[in-house]
């Protein structure tokens, strides 16, 4: 449809745009295939649009196959999905049946008879040997099935043959199931509740020691680790620990651990240790504990990454994780939105290359106030140079001033006004005060007059 | 000592940096020391530094107000460096000097620029043996009214702000304190700017940075006096 004519069946007007994402779509069928599984153990994605469950051997315990079939469908809709099913023998029959055919169920050995009234689309054939079979106007299997086995091949490519044999039988096809992922968890549990704190430090350390094989296991490094100590008589209490970057080191992560630990309130005694790994990040087999670091190896860069982040989360650990950031430039020429600032906990962006201008240094100061602060300003002609401020009650005689530089909202946000896009337009001046620094004022043009603000300093 | 290069912070050591004189109101009021450190001019004598060695390791910046303007340092080195470095608020003295200290300490570092108020004399020490722990350099940005506490610092430098001739930012640096030097009776003193195409810290040349018009008039003033020997 378009969108014109979306708009104009909408009784207000407006029809909203959302871009599509293939990316979430795949992850949505993805987590439909997981939910199927309570049907059968091995479900598969069929992107773009397809579901595969391998149903043999399972469709009596729903109650035979169209009780299951039915079973499948009510259980999409109420997840808000629309569904066709089918079942049949072969992956390829349930899937022409499931979109093109009358009868959804095919009993074994019919395959034949369901598929042949089915148009050529249904054999889900390649672009050309499509076209092949549309200049001949075979449109239905039932016309290709009439023509030689032995000349297909050779006339309209060799899948032809092969989706044949996949769809009757002949051929096997493969499908590859999804994993649902065991969560990576270990826990102690105490005969009775203890308040020795040896004794929960010692628990700790070993569930923390039960998570490296499951993590090395899988090649990843925990990034956020979840401790749960269950207390008699009072609520759990957890302990979060976030990681700058994937480890599956025990000493460091009980390094982490260990200053948390001590402030936990351990109340009538604890009755377990429980952890989980929430989070997880890509982590190389490597060795797991360094030994004694020998000359060379100190001048390795990528070991001085390991130590830095290993200092890193100790400091998140201690200060909390909003008090660590990152920042890093945004193409916006409105000066207090050309920063962002981001969170440590994300990976770090490998850097863009830089612009080749000739310049290391932009002509702004090095300073940026956190808001622009008001200034009163005379200027011996209406919009001449600036020859005195006042700013926090202090005087300054303005000794040079070059600009204005006009600096606008940014153009790509297009006509349209929205509180978090609009800006007034502001002159920017550089000027000197006679002491010698440099302040980077700006004026703006307000319904009660002009108003100047300081924004920056040459610090 | 004006023709002399500006000597380079040194690394595996602590080094502090008074923003603020009496001289310049915008920084001596209560307010502004508190916030307008030397932060553009030591982050770029720390770069300075760090890129004369090999590997690339990583810049710390601990306190609220040691946050440069990222837009100023758009290109080159110093913004990958920037786009890599991690920027520490702690909430309490404590924590920031736990902060200071692990991050000097860490071999990975590659300079700590930190907020420097309040620093006494027993912590000054702990961070200048950190430093040599981690050859990392650490620069503390402290407010003028604390140049009369103790440190254990190798260096002190006092950075104010200087007229300028053209519309280019120069800087007064003195270096007040040497470990290893002579006590000073006079400090030594340089005036620099800063180079857009390197990124550098330049100390003023009197014959290369002199402002244009001063060159043309003194060329003038030879032609005319040759002007005047033939005549």
């Amino acid at each position: 449809m378009a969108l014109a004519e979306a708009g104009a069946i909408l009784p207000r007007g407006n029809a909203r745009v959302i871009d599509h994402t293939p990316r979430r779509d795949r992850a949505a069928l993805r987590r439909l295939a997981e939910r199927m599984q309570r049907f059968t153990p091995i479900t598969a994605v069929d992107e773009p649009d397809g579901l595969l469950l391998d149903i043999r051997g399972c469709a009596h315990l729903f109650g035979g196959e169209h009780a299951l079939r039915r079973r499948v469908i009510e259980s999409l809709r109420t997840l808000g999905v629309s569904a066709r099913a089918a079942i049949a023998s072969t992956v390829g029959c349930a899937w022409a049946v499931s979109r093109y055919g009358e009868d959804p169920i095919v009993s074994e050995g019919c395959e034949r008879t369901a598929m042949e009234p089915l148009p050529i689309e249904a054999l889900q054939l390649s672009e050309e040997s499509g076209l092949g079979l549309m200049e001949l106007s075979v449109e239905r299997i039932g016309q290709l099935l009439e023509l030689p086995r032995s000349a297909l091949p050779a006339r309209f490519g060799a899948d032809v043959l092969c989706r044949l044999d996949e769809a009757f039988g002949g051929a096997v096809e493969f499908i590859e199931p999804v994993t649902i992922e065991t969560p990576i968890e270990a826990q102690c549990v105490f005969e009775g509740p203890t308040t020795r704190v040896d004794a929960v430090e010692l628990a700790t350390r070993q569930v923390i020691g039960k998570l490296v094989p499951l993590l090395l296991a899988r090649e990843c490094g925990l990034t956020r680790l979840e401790l749960v100590y269950a207390r008699s008589d009072l609520p759990p209490e957890l302990i979060l620990i976030p990681l700058t970057r994937p480890s599956r080191d025990p000493k460091h992560v009980w390094s982490l651990v260990r200053p948390r630990l001590e402030r936990i309130n351990l109340g009538f005694g604890v009755c377990g240790v429980s952890a989980s790994v929430t989070r997880v990040g890509l982590l190389r087999h490597e060795q797991v504990s360094m030994p004694e670091m020998s000359a060379e190896d100190a001048s390795n860069n990528a070991h001085d990454e390991v130590i830095f982040s290993e200092m890193l989360d100790a400091i998140v650990n201690r200060c909390g994780p909003e008090r660590v950031r990152r920042f890093e430039c945004v193409d916006s020429h409105v000066p207090e939105r050309s920063v962002r600032s981001c969170s440590v906990l994300d990976p770090v962006p490998t850097p863009a290359p830089s612009p080749t201008t000739g310049h290391t240094l932009n002509d702004r100061p090095t300073l940026l106030l956190d808001r622009p602060e008001t200034i009163q300003v005379i200027a011996l002609t209406p919009d001449g140079p600036v020859s005195r401020l006042t700013w926090n009650g202090e005087e300054f005689a303005i000794v040079r001033c070059v600009g204005p530089e006009r600096i606008e909202r940014e153009w790509w946000f297009g006509r349209e006004q929205t509180p978090t896009t609009a800006v007034d337009p502001r002159d920017y001046f550089k000027v000197q005060t006679e002491h010698g620094r440099w302040l980077w004022l700006f004026r703006r043009h307000t319904s009660q007059g002009v108003c100047w603000f300081v924004h920056g300093v040459w610090a | 000592m004006g023709g002399s290069d500006l000597p380079p912070l040194g690394s595996g050591a602590l080094h502090e940096l008074f923003a603020a004189s009496q001289r310049d109101p915008v920084s001596a009021s209560p307010r502004g020391s508190e916030r307008f450190s030397a932060i553009g001019l030591s982050l770029l004598l720390a770069a300075q530094t760090a890129h004369s060695r090999s590997r690339a390791r990583r810049f710390v910046f601990v306190g609220s107000h040691t946050l440069p303007y990222l837009s100023a340092f758009e290109c080159g080195p110093i913004s990958s460096l920037l786009a890599r470095a991690v920027f520490i608020n702690p909430a309490t003295a404590g924590d920031r000097a736990f902060v200071i200290d692990a991050a000097l300490r860490c071999p990975g570092t590659g300079a700590v620029i930190a907020d420097g108020r309040g620093i006494e004399m027993s912590l000054s020490r702990r961070f200048q043996l950190a430093a040599g722990t981690g050859n990392s350099i650490g620069v503390l940005l402290r407010s003028h009214d604390e140049l009369s506490e103790l440190s254990a610092a190798a260096t002190r430098w006092r950075v104010s702000p200087a007229l300028s001739p053209d519309d280019e930012p120069r800087w007064d640096v003195e270096l007040l304190r040497c470990k290893g030097l002579r006590p000073m009776t006079d400090a030594r003193r340089w005036t620099v700017r800063l180079d857009h195409e390197t990124g550098d810290v330049r100390v003023v040349a009197d014959t290369s940075d002199r402002p244009r018009a001063a060159v043309r008039s003194t060329g003038q003033t030879a032609e005319q006096s040759g002007e005047r020997w033939t005549a």
